[in-house]
């Protein structure tokens, strides 16, 4: 008993000790690869103009709503309607149901007997500006106008980057992850398994893609999930390949023959030793799936087959923009924020590549 | 002035880069990879430049011709241009460009890469021909059909593809290349060191033979000083980027302590003392391989080969590249499959063995491979690497763990070394690591894939005593292969020739 407890101290200790020489192991790769990503200087501006964007879209509630942020009723104390749906009874109105803050009588109610604090802009991506004519070119109300409901299309795009981001993100992981796992696994069992799965593989990229979603939307009420699931039927794919021939290149590594000869399950070197050593290559495809998935998203949209009617969407604002060609505002400035998005993705996958592949050195 | 005879001659020759990589740590100062360097090739001379990996002899030979994009150079390589002397680091991307080639030729290391996969090799010999010199139409057949038959591949072989040769034909058609348009300089980059023995012999007599015909000079980068005091009329060692000794008899009388210790890795191999006490022929052996025969399509690797090796021996395999000697060892492992015969392991046919039996089988068999760079997962710490197989085979983690660390302190490394990945070590510790791994679990049989030919000399000199320590300690049977008789010799108490 002493013994072990002995053991375990001394264990511990050593492993404290020895903490510092792994962080640097490490930090030192991490270290060199953020250096390098940083040295390029297009895709460090691009990944700082794309997270500050992504971040201040996380926060759409509060820049772009059709409530207040907050606001004071005398006799009825504070309210945040950003996080809270409150009847007009609740503040002293009249009506029991939620309250609608555009209605001039419940403005001028709060305004005379308290104040609200607004957010920047008066619509939320579905709110409706009743005293435009739809659709309506830039004013100080709406600043990109509005579309042909009536919503603002500022409002919207910013919900909708939110949206294509978020769903982007959802969907490389969820496609990289099956896509990868299944690459490696060809990759490092080959032979037969490897021939007829690939040929599955080629059978599948042969399918027209378009004319299955079409059917798979019209099977699946349109949401998030559904759409998510019928996208990764085709994209997880992609990752597929290159997982596959790093992990061919792996195998015939000396390191994973001698794993073999010391008794390793086939499970134990594919996880300990084939996926750890296929990663690099295939994290710096991960930004390029990214344009790919909000790519694939905004066709749908724009096609009147993804997202339900109404909901915020790049490509739906481009589908206006097509059918108002008199109003050029709409489709210029969806056009404007999907191409930057892809530019600045394009532009941080060249970054991370540049990065992890020591031999592009040169030809920066 | 100069004299008429000198071809090249190399004044105060640094070399650096300007990266993070050669920056001072502390002080920021960018660091010369080759300093202060000075020497001169006369016409018709071998001149060889010898040392360890990092030493900066290959750096040497390149900047010669300008072949390292990035590198920045200070001082002088005065080349002997028919009687007036042009420096070559003044020269124009464009001016050098007819200098390489014509006037310098140079051969590498790895022939494969340096020949066009896709293009038989009179198409590529032609193509330098045309290039280099001012022969047109029948000439330039003549003149391939002549530099085959110099370089002795023959031109019934010029529609042949570059994988349609062997290493040391593709090597001659290198130097085939390089003596194109009669260049006064070859410079050769560790020209034999990717080929087996005997071919290093012919390639060596060939280069020779050219030099004699053509009346070049030869510029040879090595590792080996053996090779080096064989052939040359100058021996220049080099060390962290310094010439530190120059003379002809550096193997015979080194004067600094580095030669010193270069020569004593030399003649380490007559010291070694391996016992090969209790080899006892008369038991079963320990391993019986009968009649195994291995085919990769068409191509017959091993043909009814028969081999028996007894408790506490240690067999040498030597032979050429590509004659079956990975094959046997896989086989022997079971990564293999083989196509008739039996291999008996300890008295079990290895044919029968499957699942928990497969198991201690492995246990008793390990391997040391050549490279100790692809030998070693580079996303896995020291100590993950090495308890592996300890885990695999059931030991916990705490018994796991001291042995490790045993280990470790015993191949002379440190505790702290657990917690470390691959990318923190030199070759030859990697080497040590390697062996660690296959030792651990204390095989019967231990199979060495020529565990010291891609090491340094001092390097490799420890790994040998090493290895010689555990043969002495541990009572274990060794399989050697290996193209280094001496090392053979010096390690194995039998030797069987493949091929």
């Amino acid at each position: 008993m002493v013994f072990s407890l002995k053991n375990i101290l001394f264990k511990n200790k050593n492993n404290l000790n020895s903490s510092d020489v792994v962080k640097s192991a490490h930090s030192s790769y991490f270290k060199s690869v953020w250096k390098n990503f940083k040295s390029f200087r297009r895709a460090y501006l691009s990944l700082w103009i794309f997270s500050i964007i992504f971040i201040v879209s996380l926060f759409s509630e509060f820049i772009a709503n059709d409530r207040p942020l907050f606001m004071y009723v005398r006799g009825y104390g504070f309210f945040a309607p950003v996080f809270k749906d409150y009847s007009e009874t609740d503040f002293g109105g009249e009506l029991p149901t939620a309250a609608d803050y555009n209605d001039p009588w419940v403005r001028n109610y709060i305004s005379d007997n308290g104040f609200a604090v607004w957010p920047l802009i008066k619509f939320d991506y579905k709110a409706i500006n009743y005293d435009v004519e739809n659709p309506s070119g830039a004013s100080l109300v709406n600043i990109l106008g509005t579309d042909d409901h009536g919503r603002d299309v500022f409002a919207r795009l910013l919900y909708a980057i939110r949206f294509s981001i978020l769903f982007a993100f959802s969907l490389v992981i969820v496609s990289s992850f099956i896509g990868i796992l299944l690459g490696v696994a060809t990759g490092y069992f080959a032979g037969k398994f490897d021939l007829w799965f690939q040929r599955f593989v080629e059978v599948w990229n042969g399918l027209p893609q378009m004319f299955v979603l079409i059917i798979a939307m019209a099977m699946f009420a349109p949401s998030f999930w559904s759409l998510l699931f019928v996208l990764t039927l085709f994209s997880w794919t992609s990752l597929l390949g290159v997982a596959r021939a790093e992990a061919l290149k792996v195998r015939n590594q000396d390191y994973v023959l001698a794993s073999r000869v010391l008794g390793l399950s086939n499970i134990r070197i594919l996880f300990k030793h084939i996926l750890p050593n296929s990663l690099t290559a295939v994290i710096s495809y991960l930004p390029f799936a990214l344009v790919g998935a909000i790519g694939s998203l905004t066709a749908l949209d724009f096609l009147g087959i993804g997202m339900p009617a109404g909901s915020a969407s790049i490509g739906d604002i481009l589908k206006q923009g097509k059918e108002n060609l008199e109003h050029p505002l709409l489709a210029l400035s969806g056009f404007v924020v999907i191409s930057g998005i892809l530019v600045l993705l394009i532009f941080i996958g060249e970054g991370v590549r540049y990065a992890i592949d020591t031999s592009s050195k040169k030809n920066k | 002035m100069m004299k008429d005879d000198v071809v090249l001659k190399v004044e105060n020759l640094s070399v650096f880069f300007d990266d993070e990589f050669s920056r001072d740590n502390v002080t920021g100062v960018i660091k010369n990879t080759v300093e202060s360097v000075n020497f001169d090739i006369k016409k018709a001379q071998t001149i060889s430049i010898v040392g360890e990996s990092g030493s900066g002899k290959t750096l040497t030979a390149l900047s010669i011709l300008r072949l390292k994009d990035n590198a920045k150079f200070n001082g002088k390589i005065l080349f002997n241009n028919d009687g007036d002397f042009i420096d070559l680091l003044s020269l124009s991307e464009k001016e050098l460009e007819k200098i390489r080639g014509s006037k310098i030729g140079m051969i590498f290391q790895e022939p494969m890469l340096s020949l066009n996969p896709l293009m038989t090799i009179e198409k590529q010999i032609k193509e330098s021909i045309l290039l280099h010199t001012d022969l047109k139409g029948e000439q330039v057949d003549l003149k391939v059909k002549e530099l085959l038959d110099f370089v002795g591949v023959g031109y019934e072989r010029k529609n042949d593809y570059p994988f349609n040769l062997s290493g040391g034909q593709r090597q001659r058609i290198m130097i085939a290349f390089s003596i194109v348009a009669n260049p006064d300089l070859l410079i050769a980059d560790e020209p034999t060191t990717a080929l087996d023995t005997d071919t290093q012999n012919d390639i060596l007599d060939l280069i020779k033979k050219a030099q004699q015909k053509f009346g070049m000079s030869v510029l040879f980068i090595t590792h080996d000083l053996n090779l080096a005091s064989r052939i040359s009329d100058n021996i220049i060692v080099m060390e962290n980027g310094k010439i530190i000794e120059t003379g002809k008899d550096v193997l015979k009388n080194p004067k600094t302590d580095y030669s010193k210790k270069l020569v004593n890795a030399l003649n380490v191999l007559d010291n070694v003392v391996c016992s090969f006490d209790g080899v006892d022929k008369s038991s079963e052996p320990l391993l019986d391989i009968k009649n195994l025969s291995v085919c990769r399509g068409d191509k017959v690797i091993l043909n009814n080969f028969n081999l028996s090796v007894y408790k506490n021996e240690s067999v040498g395999i030597v032979g050429k590249s590509g004659c079956g000697k990975t094959t046997l060892l896989k086989a022997i492992l079971k990564v293999a499959d083989i196509d008739s015969g039996d291999i008996f392991f300890d008295g079990v046919n290895l044919k029968n063995i499957k699942g928990d039996l497969l198991k201690s089988f492995r246990k008793n068999l390990q391997i040391v491979f050549q490279d100790p760079f692809s030998s070693l997962s580079p996303r896995m710490r020291v100590g993950d690497i090495i308890s592996e197989g300890l885990i695999a085979n059931g030991f916990d983690s705490k018994c796991t763990y001291n042995t490790v660390v045993g280990l470790l302190k015993d191949f002379g490394l440190s505790a702290d070394d657990y917690f470390k990945y691959p990318v923190q070590f030199s070759g030859g510790q990697r080497q040590r690591i390697a062996i660690a791994r296959a030792v651990a679990l204390q095989p019967k049989l231990l199979l060495l894939d020529e565990p010291t030919s891609a090491l340094d000399i001092s390097v490799q000199s420890d790994i040998i005593n090493l290895l010689s320590d555990i043969k002495n300690k541990f009572k274990m049977t060794f399989v050697f292969v290996s193209h280094d008789l001496r090392l053979i010799k010096s390690m194995c108490n039998r030797v069987i020739k493949l091929g």
